[in-house]
């Protein structure tokens, strides 16, 4: 089974969640479970039908993987196990097993609550579902049977992001899930080896931008609190918990001490309590400096920024607050950046949006430089981008092509992208057998464009493959060497004695076979290498000439009887 | 005590070793109003927009081979809270040999390429809705190697000597030489149209600026400098090395490899410049040979200079001066020696450059006047 399988699993040129399906080496593995945040029906989540249309997804599957706790990479998973009923292993690393239920409850409370979702899975179902996760570390290697063989990379992007490498027997395929190759504030960039996977598995949304300067942006934001500040207004920044919010914190901290700014920040504590504590335990998925500053002191102590107390909101005055928490679709951050004027509360108050409204994106997300930079650490030998129009690829295609020799494939979502790989088949050669053919190029004179040949049994043993000379593979498998002979008679009308005519046929022969040892021999025989040519005379006083070869000299005797054969002609 | 003890609070939160560029970048919260730096994989040598919202560069890659790429520009999505910071790369394509000059056709999806060891230029189509590939379509034959190209409508201009200036039509990619008064063979450069019925260029050496009407083939060709090859204290020829013209106001602007830059009127080539000034030229002075000066489609020009800057002037006549000074490509402490390889003016908003280095940074600056 020499071609590796993948399909992408969603509908037309959906790019809301990652769901790929790919078959290697006769295992069928499910690269992240994403939920699609766009959808309020069953779209939402892949069609798992598309894998088996009835009967249990557990037999077809061999195992899930998960790159990150982002709910369009895993927000469907419990619907995968506790509904589909999806029984087998599930892999992700420890800070995506620990993050991922903190993320997929709020996300369930939202559905469900909020919005009156009936067809949900419930709290339960998360916590079952969790338990069947199996956490591995980061450059582990892990065998989910004895075929079957898995390998996180660090992706930096959020904690605990990984990319994996997916392995049986001599065919990999590397997944990236979602990474970057900068360093940001608080986490590293991406790496891996030289594994020369087959396959290169990434995402093409981010394939054709280039991303601005995280300083610029980190500027534009600094320029737009400090000018609403300046004025007297308030500015509220809702800001995704984990990583980023500590970022700005940061940020904010020592722009205001620099500047010499009194205008009070606040902090609403909440999720971020946890997060801190995450990323204590996740110390060393963190970046080098991040480190070095927890060795002094806590970094969340922050000498401008203090909790918020909601009766904050009444006191007059300039003010920033940091609010941690998520706009995801459905709820009214979501509502006033999609550019909202009125919206409804919990309480079912209806307020006026009178305030102006930034959308800033800070996340790290791999670029168009940064794909060709991973192609080069890990040299695959085909690369594919998922999530993208092909009509929009081409160039990309063509620049990888002439950059790196390698093909790249876009498969539409729905659509299974067969490639077919060259595995390669390591084969011992007996040092015999590579000596004697070394002599034998040696005698002739170098031409680097001469194709070498080797003569040899392959000999198949365990699971290896072994090249040895006829008689050791003879010996080693109790066999009698046979030996094949092919002989052909001519009939020549030449008077005087066998001998004579043997010598005339053995000048002819040497004039034209000028680089081979054409011996004559008693008994009117020529000899060149195995081929033997007899002279006998007949009763008609004519001669029979003998030309007798074997198996190996094949070629050799055909030429001396189709010269003997044409002589005088 | 309190002192000591706000200290220690700030060093620890010096996690970032670029920590040290801080200053800068609060700074120029006040110096600009728009500001994006991008890093390209190579280096981009030749930019133009192929739209007022989309810019072409191309760039070297490998062997003598240069990519081109389409980018939309970072803007603001009206009516919305989402603002783009990001260069989207849109459609892209590759070159077999090294481009000497690149001009887009404004609105009309295509480019033309004067290539290095080619005669007479490529047309080439950017992508459509069904391909984003930028591929060659035609050729406009003539027997110029390495012309100069200009675009006007549906006109484009080639020449690499006053002796070989073409003019070809860009919908039947045929050219026609000009029979012109002036047939010497020297190198000309900054080659274009000041409007549809003349062009103008200018000689390296001598600095003769040479407005040619295409009606009746005349060149009036205006010695402004008394010196040729002028040689310098320490021996370093002097060119000129850089021609602008801006059309609406009749103005032409040179840059010398000293340091020399110029502004006249066409109208009134005979009086002295309406604005001369000399700007510092770093060792080595090969630098000099970045200068290069561009006119913004309103009142002001700019040029490039030797340590990488680009320093903005202002054409008013109440205040002809230098109004802003560009440092961004090497504001960083390690860094500097990175010249700037080209800048360009948005076609439609006010104070907007987009200038590429010799390091592979783009950068997209509105600055605030001074």
């Amino acid at each position: 089974m020499p071609d590796i399988k993948v399909t992408p699993l969603g509908a037309g040129q959906d790019v809301g969640r990652s769901c790929i399906l790919l078959s290697i080496g006769g295992k069928n593995i499910m690269l992240d479970c994403g939920m699609h945040m766009g959808y309020n029906d069953e779209r939402r989540f892949p069609d798992f039908t598309y894998i088996v249309p009835e009967g249990p997804v557990t037999s077809y599957l061999d195992c899930v993987i998960i790159s990150h706790f982002h709910l369009d990479h895993c927000g469907a998973l419990p619907f995968l196990t506790e509904m589909v009923g999806y029984n087998g292993p599930i892999y992700m690393t420890h800070p995506t097993k620990a993050i991922a239920p903190i993320l997929l409850e709020d996300m369930r409370k939202l559905m469900v609550e909020r919005k009156g979702e009936s067809n949900f899975f419930t709290s339960q179902m998360i916590k079952d579902c969790m338990k069947k996760v199996i956490a591995v570390t980061l450059h582990q290697t892990v065998m989910v049977d004895d075929e079957l063989e898995i390998k996180a990379y660090y992706a930096g992007h959020v904690l605990g992001a990984a990319m994996f490498r997916v392995r049986v027997g001599s065919q990999s395929v590397v997944y990236t899930g979602d990474y970057n190759m900068t360093p940001d504030r608080h986490l590293g960039a991406a790496w891996i080896d030289k594994c020369r996977p087959d396959l290169l598995i990434s995402e093409s949304t981010y394939a054709t931008t280039i991303r601005d300067s995280k300083r610029c942006r980190e500027r534009d934001f600094l320029k737009k609190v400090h000018e609403c500040v300046d004025r007297g207004g308030k500015v509220l920044i809702p800001v995704f918990a984990l990583g980023r919010a500590q970022e700005l914190c940061i940020l904010l901290e020592t722009y205001w001490e620099r500047m010499n700014l009194k205008v009070p920040i606040y902090f609403a504590v909440g999720l971020t309590e946890k997060a801190t504590n995450y990323y204590k335990m996740f110390i060393t998925w963190t970046n080098q400096k991040i480190r070095k500053t927890f060795v002094q002191r806590n970094m969340f102590d922050f000498k401008h920024i203090k909790p918020f107390d909601k009766s904050y909101i009444e006191n007059p005055g300039a003010m920033v607050v940091i609010m941690p928490g998520f706009c995801v679709v459905g709820t009214v951050g979501h509502k006033i950046l999609n550019g909202a004027k009125k919206v409804e509360l919990e309480n079912r108050q209806i307020v006026e949006v009178k305030m102006s409204v930034e959308y800033m994106s800070f996340s790290a997300h791999a670029d168009a430089k940064g794909i060709m930079q991973l192609i080069q650490y890990c040299e695959p030998r085909n690369v594919m981008l998922v999530h993208g129009e092909a009509a929009k690829m081409q160039f990309l295609k063509e620049k990888i092509k002439q950059e790196f020799g390698v093909e790249c494939y876009n498969p539409a979502n729905g659509e299974t992208c067969v490639i077919t790989t060259m595995p390669d088949i390591p084969v011992d050669v007996s040092l015999s057998l590579l000596k004697e053919e070394a002599a034998i190029h040696d005698r002739l004179p170098p031409d680097p464009k001469r194709q070498r040949l080797i003569h040899g049994v392959l000999v198949m043993k365990e699971n290896s493959m072994c090249l040895m000379d006829v008689d050791r593979a003879c010996s080693e498998a109790g066999v009698n060497r046979h030996q094949i002979r092919f002989t052909s008679t001519i009939t020549l009308d030449d008077p005087g004695p066998p001998s004579r005519t043997a010598e005339k046929l053995q000048q002819l022969i040497a004039g034209r076979l000028k680089d081979w040892s054409v011996q004559l021999t008693e008994g009117s025989s020529i000899s060149v290498e195995s081929v033997l040519i007899k002279v006998e005379t007949t009763e008609d006083d004519q001669k029979n000439v003998l030309v007798s070869w074997t198996n190996q000299d094949e070629e050799l005797g055909s030429y001396i009887l189709e010269l003997l054969q044409n002589m005088g002609r | 005590m309190n002192d000591l003890k706000m200290e220690s609070n700030t060093e620890s939160y010096c996690v970032m070793d670029d920590s040290d560029d801080d200053d800068w970048y609060y700074a120029s919260i006040s110096r600009f109003e728009q500001l994006q730096m991008f890093n390209f994989e190579t280096p981009a040598n030749h930019l133009d927009f192929s739209e007022n919202d989309r810019i072409c560069c191309t760039s070297k890659i490998r062997d003598r081979k240069q990519e081109i790429q389409e980018f939309i520009l970072p803007e603001k999505v009206p009516a919305s809270a989402f603002e783009s910071h990001d260069l989207k790369l849109k459609t892209g394509g590759f070159s077999l040999n090294p481009v000497h000059q690149m001009k887009c056709l404004k609105g009309r999806r295509r480019l033309v390429l004067s290539e290095k060891d080619t005669v007479g230029a490529s047309i080439y189509q950017l992508g459509y809705e069904n391909s984003d590939l930028i591929s060659k379509i035609d050729t406009v034959k003539c027997s110029v190697e390495k012309p100069q190209l200009s675009v006007y409508e549906n006109k484009l201009a080639l020449g690499s000597s006053a002796d070989s200036i073409h003019l070809a039509d860009l919908e039947t990619c045929l050219a026609s030489k000009c029979s012109v008064t002036d047939n010497s063979q020297e190198e000309i450069f900054g080659l274009s149209f000041v409007n549809i019925n003349s062009l103008a260029y200018c000689k390296h050496h001598s600095g003769q600026v040479t407005l040619l009407d295409l009606r009746s083939g005349i060149a009036n060709t205006h010695a402004l400098f008394k010196e040729t090859c002028s040689v310098a204290d320490n021996s370093v020829l002097k060119v000129w090395c850089s021609f602008a013209v801006h059309s609406e106001l009749n103005f032409f602007g040179l840059a010398s490899s000293q340091g020399d830059i110029k502004v006249y009127d066409f109208r009134c080539v005979r009086n002295s410049p309406i604005f001369e000034t000399k700007m510092d030229v770093e060792e080595p002075h090969f630098k000099g040979n970045f200068l290069q000066i561009v006119f913004s489609p309103h009142d002001m020009f700019s040029v490039s200079s030797s340590r990488g800057t680009v320093e903005v002037f202002s054409l008013k006549t109440e205040k002809m001066r230098c109004i802003f000074s560009y440092d961004g490509h090497n504001h960083h402490k390690l860094k500097n020696n990175i010249l700037i390889s080209n800048h360009v003016w948005s076609p439609v908003e006010r104070n907007l450059i987009y200038s590429s280095a010799i390091d592979g940074s783009f950068h997209c600056w509105k600055f605030i006047e001074i």
